[in-house]
């Protein structure tokens, strides 16, 4: 969850953003085989807050915009609920159907980092390289025309079939671990630190880059999950961990917010 | 209360509509609440005495709106007089006929001048009374009051805020809300949203803002503009369509009426339209194929007459044609990836034989007290091999030890697996499926296929007694275990489904007319969660509630599910309930038997005995054990004596041989010497020899003749039955 999406939504501040998002997801990888599921593929993503009345119909038109005509294709919003335990957020919503293929998640964020949020955020999350598949009328992501003369699968294969490979059959247990355990202790080291930081040390305080560790924490436990290295009860416990770092994490970055520079004024808050 | 003449507006009725127009709501939650949203409004238009006799509200619901139709709904309230009582006249006004303060203070409290009090005439006395006429309100003032709260009080599983923390909860946004008594728009506001007479079209074939007047002009006009808003509408649509796409192929559709009833919802405007696929995915196993066509894509899959799934499927759009075949390609195309997803596991999954699993299971864990599931597969394969051993012992033949062991010890390995990983409903029959791939036996394969099952009452047994040993032992396990560590089910709260696995094994039990002793059986568990991981105890206690929680659901199941009375049970049960078959096989032949012209006065005798000798036993009568025929003075005690014997030997005999009606029948033939016992002869004599001696003849009798049932029990208080429905409760 990328930090515009994790820290913006939370708060009364209004905020809208677009942004395309590389997504890794070590289970999903096929080794560049299946020609719609991809370890890693390309979201756009879209946080409205607050959530306009009018949201689905700017998402619909936003579909229109690309070349979808709405009355020719078979678009249902069915009900899908997202949730990421790790970073104890969640929200209601759906799973956007094109023709029977997954386009959109569509979701009204309720909590984020363990925080309610008020107010609501919409996020859309598209998945571009479906819909670029789609519009172009190609049965597998891996022929989409990235341009003229680029295919998708010049661009990506190798990826898809290297990551794949180590995902399933070269990630390492014991140092993907340790690793996690070094991101994870320096993200706890940043946090224990965040509440002594005072005035301007506090405004411009590390927080993102202890967000950032916690992110390395998710990904890195996805990778075991992938590899089939955790057990149910050690997956629960490391969920717990990280879900702590992404706790942390949002109750300072909204304290940060009210930190102004003058020492006085935070001294006062703090 | 009185009505008031001369006022005609409370008799005028009109016609209401009501609709929430929302973002697309869940599928599966749509019609429950159009039920509530009914029950909810029923509620509060007849406390609010709104809707004339007679008159019923209807509610029904689609993807983006719940709509409530109510007929002769009334304008107007009736008015109602409403007359208080005060004090007693004699304090109210004093002896010179003036008011008091307490006949002052009264009128004031009922708002009318003291001079309006009347005296009224009780049986207790004269007292003072006040007459109110509180006048009916208008019915759009009363809607205007109530409608918000009839929102919010439909209840959804989840529900989320959209306007802010502060704003209400629904289970998706509110976009519109259309509330029309009789032309006229009740107005109220919630979530923003004003009451309008304004609904939606569908969402790409239809326009917005349709303006609508009533019920008929709502219906007309939102299916001009593609919503079909009864859902029994759509429903009738997609199955005419569903029939005449699949036998213009020579195919039918796979029967599936959950998946009618999720696309009867998922639409507003239904239509289907039939796709291919290629015919070499065929090769992967049916089930494969139906649940990734059904579950994840909610196509109807096509089958030939003679059962093989044919290379078609259909699906249900939320459209009016597809003219240019766009959305066929798109489904079709969406399909191909999922096949190829499922054959990417099929492929991977068989790298491994089934048994390579086995070690992975140690990381799953089943419960934390209880361990992974590799200890649940070593629980579950001692219970298994105990069952074969006793229905090899007992002559029920099909099943073996070595095979029940090999089928639990593979059962569930298949939970490790990729494509189990993917498509968890599909556990159990995976791994029958590899299993059978690998070249297990049918037998074994089917075992474990089966071995889920059954998932609820309607659901059938394994098919064969394999998966009948490992059903049963997964579920005694799960049900031994999980009390024996405190995680019994409570209220609600149910994680393991244990109140499911126990309907499960008493279901299989009876079906397959398994003799076995249940406390036994239940023993059986308890050792294997001593002997193996995490060796556990299990109390006798905890074997008890266990038993007793598998006899309640055998009660259940006879008395829901086989018609029985709750008295027919009980008097079976109370004679013996460890064989489950043989107490149901009993409480049937007294069901046969229990009307017939001598067994009913039989058994309300023998209720008498048992009232007589609980009487005179707290009253001190000691009991004595064997009759003595010296004291049995009255030829009727005699002649009881002696037929009580003869058709007690015979009666027996009967019931070795598990004839129980014939042998209920025989006892019957006691009624006329009981009768006569009765008529000649007082229980309760003077002398304390005779009277014990007459009390041991009653209760000789009583204990002989209730080996098959308790007749004393028939015609019992219902009330006694304290778990009335525990598959819910």
């Amino acid at each position: 969850m990328h930090p515009e999406t994790f820290l913006r939504v939370l708060g009364p501040d209004p905020y809208r953003v677009v942004y395309a998002q590389p997504s890794r997801r070590p289970a999903d990888g096929r080794y560049g085989e299946n020609p719609n599921r991809l370890f890693k593929h390309t979201q756009l993503q879209v946080i409205l807050k607050p959530s306009p009345p009018n949201v689905q119909d700017l998402y619909l038109e936003s579909l229109a915009a690309v070349g979808i005509n709405l009355k020719e294709h078979d678009i249902k919003f069915e009900e899908d609920n997202w949730e990421a335990p790790t970073l104890s957020a969640w929200g209601m919503g759906w799973q956007v159907m094109l023709d029977g293929l997954e386009i959109t998640q569509f979701t009204y964020f309720q909590q984020c980092g363990g925080l309610d949020l008020d107010p609501i955020s919409v996020e859309l999350t598209y998945g571009l390289d479906r819909i670029a598949a789609y519009l172009q009328g190609v049965d597998n992501v891996f022929d989409v025309r990235w341009s003229d003369t680029v295919s998708y699968a010049t661009v990506r294969l190798a990826e898809e079939q290297q990551f794949s490979t180590y995902n399933f059959e070269y990630a390492d247990a014991a140092a993907t671990r340790k690793q996690f355990d070094l991101y994870e202790a320096d993200a706890a080291r940043l946090l224990a630190a965040y509440p002594a930081a005072k005035g301007k040390d506090r405004l411009r305080f590390p927080l993102l880059q202890a967000y950032e560790f916690c992110l390395k924490c998710s990904h890195l436990f996805n990778v075991l999950d992938a590899r089939g290295a955790i057990s149910v009860t050690e997956r629960a416990a490391m969920i717990a961990r990280v879900r702590k770092l992404a706790t942390q994490v949002a109750k300072a970055w909204l304290d940060q917010r009210t930190v102004t520079s003058q020492p006085e004024l935070s001294e006062a808050r703090a | 209360m009185k009505r008031t003449p001369g006022k005609t507006s409370a008799t005028e009725v009109g016609d209401f509509l009501f609709e929430i127009g929302c973002e697309e709501l869940p599928a599966g939650m749509i019609a429950r609440a159009s039920n509530e949203l009914k029950a909810i409004l029923e509620k509060y238009f007849s406390t609010n005495g709104l809707i004339a006799a007679g008159n019923r509200i209807e509610a029904f619901g689609g993807p983006r709106r719940l709509t409530a139709i109510a007929h002769g709904v009334r304008l107007r309230q009736e008015d109602v007089v409403r007359e208080v009582m005060g004090p007693p006249k004699s304090v109210a006004y004093d002896n010179l006929g003036e008011p008091t303060r307490a006949a002052m203070s009264f009128a004031e409290k009922q708002g009318i001048p003291v001079s309006k009090l009347a005296i009224v005439n009780t049986p207790k006395g004269e007292y003072v009374s006040a007459t109110q006429l509180i006048e009916g309100r208008l019915a759009s003032k009363v809607l205007t009051e109530f409608l918000p709260q009839v929102i919010q009080e439909i209840t959804w599983p989840r529900s989320m805020y959209w306007t802010g923390a502060h704003g209400p909860r629904f289970i998706r946004p509110i976009r519109w809300i259309v509330a029309i008594l009789n032309g006229k728009v009740v107005p109220f506001s919630f979530a923003g949203v004003n009451a309008g007479n304004r609904t939606d079209g569908h969402r790409f074939l239809g326009k917005r803002n349709i303006q609508v007047s009533g019920p008929r002009d709502y219906e007309l006009k939102l299916k001009k503009n593609f919503v079909i808003c009864r859902p029994e509408e759509r429903r009738e649509k997609i199955e005419t369509e569903v029939r005449s796409q699949a036998s213009r192929k020579n195919l039918r559709a796979h029967e599936d009426e959950a998946l009618l009833e999720l696309v009867t919802y998922l639409n507003e405007y239904p239509t289907v339209i039939s796709g291919n696929f290629d015919s070499g995915f065929l090769a992967l196993p049916d089930e494969i194929l139906i649940t990734v066509m059904r579950d994840h894509q909610k196509y109807f899959a096509l089958e030939a007459r003679n059962g093989r799934l044919a290379p078609n499927f259909l699906a249900v759009i939320n459209l009016n044609k597809d003219s240019k075949g766009l959305v066929r390609a798109g489904h079709e195309r969406v399909l191909r990836a999922r096949f190829a997803d499922a054959q990417f596991f099929w492929e991977t999954d068989q790298k491994c034989r089934l048994a390579d699993y086995l070690p992975k299971l140690a990381h799953v864990t089943y419960e934390r007290r209880l361990g992974s599931y590799f200890d649940k597969v070593e629980r579950m394969r001692a219970i298994a091999r105990w069952l074969a051993e006793q229905w090899f012992s007992s002559g029920i033949t099909g099943g073996d030890v070595a095979g029940s062991d090999r089928a639990a010890e593979l059962a569930k390995c298949d939970l490790v697996t990729e494509m189990v990983k993917e498509f968890t409903e599909l556990q159990g029959i995976v791994g029958g499926l590899y299993a059978r791939a690998q070249g297990e036996s049918d037998e074994i394969s089917w075992a474990i296929y089966d071995h889920y099952k059954p998932l609820g009452l309607d659901d059938p047994i394994p098919r064969n007694l394999t998966g009948c040993a490992v059903s049963l032992a997964d579920k005694l396990d799960s049900l031994v275990a999980c009390f024996a560590v405190g995680a019994a089910p409570t209220g609600s709260s149910d994680p393991f489904a244990l109140r499911r696995a126990a309907l499960g094994i008493v279901k299989i039990i009876l079906e397959r007319k398994i003799s076995i002793s249940i406390s036994s059986a239940v023993s059986a568990a308890a050792r294997a969660l001593r002997e193996h991981a995490p060796k556990i105890n299990a109390s006798e206690a905890v074997e008890k509630q266990v038993l007793d929680f598998l006899l309640e659901r055998t009660k259940f199941i006879l008395r829901e599910r086989r018609g029985f009375a709750y008295d027919e049970i009980n008097a079976a049960f109370a004679a013996g309930a460890d064989d489950l078959v043989d107490a149901a096989e009993r409480v049937e032949a007294l069901k046969a038997i229990r009307n017939t012209k001598n067994f009913a006065p039989l058994a309300a005798s023998f209720k008498r005995i048992r009232n007589i000798l609980e009487k005179s036993a707290s009253a001190g009568d000691k009991g004595q054990l064997a009759v003595r025929q010296d004291l049995l003075r009255d030829p009727a005690e005699q002649q009881l004596n002696l037929v009580a014997h003869k058709i007690g030997e015979e009666a027996t005999r009967r019931k070795k041989a598990k004839k129980y009606r014939e042998a209920l029948e025989k006892i019957s033939e006691l009624r006329p010497s009981v009768d006569f016992f009765f008529d000649k002869v007082l229980v309760m004599a003077e002398e304390a020899d005779v009277r014990r001696n007459r009390l041991a003849l009653l209760g000789n009798l009583l204990k002989e003749f209730s080996t098959i049932a308790d007749f004393s029990e028939l015609g019992g208080d219902e009330s006694k039955d304290a778990l009335r429905n525990p598959a819910r409760g």
